[in-house]
């Protein structure tokens, strides 16, 4: 029998007859995230107009379109996260934060150009992270559309420099570290999929081995060749199945021309574990093996670590959790209750209870097709600002 | 005492000097305008549902700037029309616009029956191809009309890159057959539309009162042929012109803008002619002829592109009796 869940929020009743409301403004929902998708995302795109300035274009839209649309305050960073602010009832009560990736993997041209079609919207970097971004921007809507005001104050944060080639997750931190007042409870919020929940980090090591040959000392090695070697070396490492622990290479590049042995090679792994101890042993073994390399086959080798988090969690009995199940329920869908590698451990090591929810059902994640079904959307957002009025009903604060 | 400001500095805009909707908005009341804004598509499937929502939310639903969007087609065969409607447009088949008329095709034939279904005092006409759109492609064209008295016409400029494939764009300046075609033709005979950037540019917004009395051709020309009867009847203070930054549309091949061109052409001369600039001892010919490279043979293509034009759209009783029982 399931443990009965104590109401901090909306009920089942109004939280599916908001997103039926939110329904009847899903073409501003849908403006936003075009607007915002279409984009560049990376962290040095600027206006041809305005190239001394490195301030990001996405973030800057992000932080005029939501003053525009009517947060109390709007700003860039000096990290450039784009940061709003809207004001509760109870101005002397701690915020509820709302915080989401800015950039789009791996999508930094301006030529992104999205579809509405059939009941999808599609395109590239839509569901990482441009919808879950939009969906930040659509609270003022949200909350007119819906008659809501909060007690707390509500920032709502967008991430820049979140993806692979920029500072990543660290930036995440920073902005957190340097809030004047540390937030009641947060929601992290992902493009997909609509009935995620995730309240329990894995630990993970995100790094690059670079390995350089050195003629002298080689001669006609091959820096590809000693790559592939490090690769078999490590998939062939034993790693237990309880705690779960899995290496995946991600990414091997290297080389120049085909007839010319590779002077260079990078490899780029991540190590993730349910345990922080047996990441931190992992990641000793894999240390060992790049040593070995690099005595026995005269290279230069360097790992350098992108992303470093330990697991974290907030427990499945935590009333935000429940919050979020019920939610879910609510809104008609099945939980899918798994741990995640993401910026919610930041928000975990610093003492603020925290879940990652997504907001619409999706397809081809990382493609150029990305897609979301448009009907789900509403559900996602209903859910978000559900929480965010539990969170602001005390369920963070036992 | 007049102002001695040179055109270009006195009517060359920037959209986002119109950024403030609000306050477009309460003009457009104070004005007692009616805005209509208009789309011309011929299977146009893969970006009209995304131009109509973005416009939509920001300049319909979160401020009431436009009061209709329709979409006047010429007969597509993907869904374009269907898409349109789902997203809340009113959606016209070109032929069934004023249908005792003999049935002519091409964008200028939409854009001038759009006058008669659309019930705006201003109709703003954006192509339906643009892929980066944004609401600025309307309140820009709508800001001097609004806020600028006596502009009653207003022509968009832009950044444009072309799109050369899926990933990559390059610049192309004013457009090529702006730069080798009309502007060499406006600077030796109407130099004050020299100073218009983009003469060709497929956006802008007119006045009803201006729209309704000029000619269309239906063709290549329409846009030449509004600004010459424009400068004519009300000279350049009522052409405004905005630049909307950068819009991204298709590329067209050589061969297309050589047809562009040539009807363009045509449309200049018989403008010229009528206007008593210059007069031709004989008609000119309506065949295109162009050379194609296939293998290693050149295959000789001859293109019919006749001067096809509809009055202005005042000296139709069917528009007369709609204008009178719509007051």
């Amino acid at each position: 029998m399931e443990e009965p869940i104590l109401s901090y929020g909306p009920d089942d009743g109004e939280i599916a007859a908001m997103a039926d409301r939110i329904g009847a403004i899903e073409d501003l929902v849908l403006g936003n995230t075009v607007m915002l998708g279409e984009l560049p995302s990376d962290q040095d795109t600027v206006a041809s107009d305005e190239a001394a300035s490195r301030v990001g274009i996405r973030p800057r839209f992000f932080a005029e379109r939501l003053s525009a649309l009517g947060a109390d305050e709007a700003w860039l960073d000096e990290d450039g996260h784009a940061v709003g602010l809207i004001e509760g009832l109870d101005r002397s009560a701690p915020p509820v934060l709302l915080g989401a990736e800015l950039d789009s993997a791996y999508v930094d041209s301006w030529e992104v150009h999205y579809a509405i079609d059939e009941g999808w919207i599609s395109g590239p970097g839509l569901l990482d992270n441009a919808l879950g971004a939009s969906a930040l921007l659509c609270v003022p809507d949200l909350f007119r559309a819906l008659g809501t005001r909060m007690q707390s104050d509500l920032i709502i944060v967008a991430y820049s420099g979140t993806m692979r080639e920029g500072p990543m997750l660290g930036l995440v931190e920073r902005f957190l570290s340097r809030l004047e007042r540390k937030p009641r409870g947060a929601l992290a919020v992902k493009g997909i999929e609509f009935g995620r929940l995730n309240y329990e980090c894995e630990a993970v090591v995100r790094a690059d081995l670079h390995i350089q040959m050195d003629p002298a000392r080689t001669g006609r090695a091959n820096a590809i060749a000693v790559a592939a070697e490090f690769v078999d070396r490590v998939l062939r490492l034993r790693v237990p199945s309880r705690p779960e622990t899995v290496i995946t290479i991600g990414t091997i590049e290297g080389g120049y021309k085909h007839g010319e042995n590779a002077p260079d090679a990078t490899v780029g792994f991540e190590v993730r574990s349910e345990s922080n101890a047996l990441l931190v042993s992992v990641m000793s073994r894999i240390a060992s093996i790049v040593e070995e390399l690099r005595y026995a086959r005269k290279v230069d080798t360097e790992i350098r670590t992108g992303t470093k988090l330990g697991a974290s969690g907030i427990g499945f009995r935590h009333p935000l959790v429940r919050e979020a199940l019920r939610t879910i329920k609510a809104l008609g869908a099945v939980p899918s209750v798994y741990p995640s590698v993401s910026e919610l451990h930041h928000y975990h090591s610093l003492g603020i209870p925290a879940v990652t929810i997504g907001i619409a059902e999706g397809e081809d994640y990382h493609t150029d097709h990305a897609r979301a079904r448009v009907a789900s959307i509403r559900k996602g957002l209903a859910q978000m600002v559900s929480l965010a009025l539990a969170i602001d009903g005390g369920a963070c604060d036992a | 005492m007049p102002d001695t400001t040179p055109w270009f500095e006195r009517n060359t805009f920037h959209h986002s000097d119109f950024s403030d909707l609000g306050r477009l908005v309460d003009l457009k009341r104070e004005l007692g305008f009616k805005v209509s804004l208009c789309f011309p598509t011929l299977n146009e499937a893969a970006t009209i549902a995304k131009e109509i929502v973005v416009v939509k939310a920001e300049l319909a639903t979160r401020f009431p700037l436009i009061d209709e969007i329709a979409v006047i087609d010429s007969g597509s065969s993907d869904r374009t029309r269907e898409l349109a409607a789902e997203c809340g447009a009113s959606v016209w088949l070109a032929q069934d616009i004023l249908p005792g008329l003999p049935p002519l095709k091409g964008k200028g034939e939409n854009l001038w029956k759009a006058l008669h279904v659309l019930s705006g005092d201003v109709i703003v006409y954006v192509d339906a191809d643009i892929k980066n759109i944004h609401p600025r492609f309307v309140y820009g064209l709508l800001g001097p009309i609004l806020a600028r008295g006596g502009v009653k016409y207003s022509k968009a400029f832009y950044d444009r890159p072309i799109a050369v494939d899926q990933k990559n764009l390059k610049p192309s300046g004013g457009g090529r057959v702006t730069e080798l075609v009309i502007r060499p033709l406006f600077s030796l005979y109407y130099p004050e539309l020299a100073e218009i950037v983009q003469p060709l540019s497929g956006e802008y917004a007119g006045t009803r009162d201006v729209l309704e009395a000029i000619p269309f051709p239906i063709g290549y020309g329409i846009e030449t042929s509004m600004l010459i009867d424009i400068l004519e009847r009300w000279g350049m203070d009522v052409i405004a012109q905005v630049d909307l930054d950068r819009r991204v549309h298709r590329n067209q091949d050589t061969l297309a803008l050589g047809r562009m061109a040539f009807g363009i052409m045509k449309t200049f001369f018989r403008k010229l002619e009528s206007s008593g600039k210059a007069s031709w001892p004989a008609e000119s010919a309506d065949d295109m002829i162009q050379f194609q490279l296939e293998g290693m043979k050149y295959r000789r293509d001859t293109r019919r592109i006749e001067l096809v034009e509809r009055p202005p759209i005042i000296e139709i009783p069917e528009y007369l009796a709609g204008q009178k029982a719509a007051r």
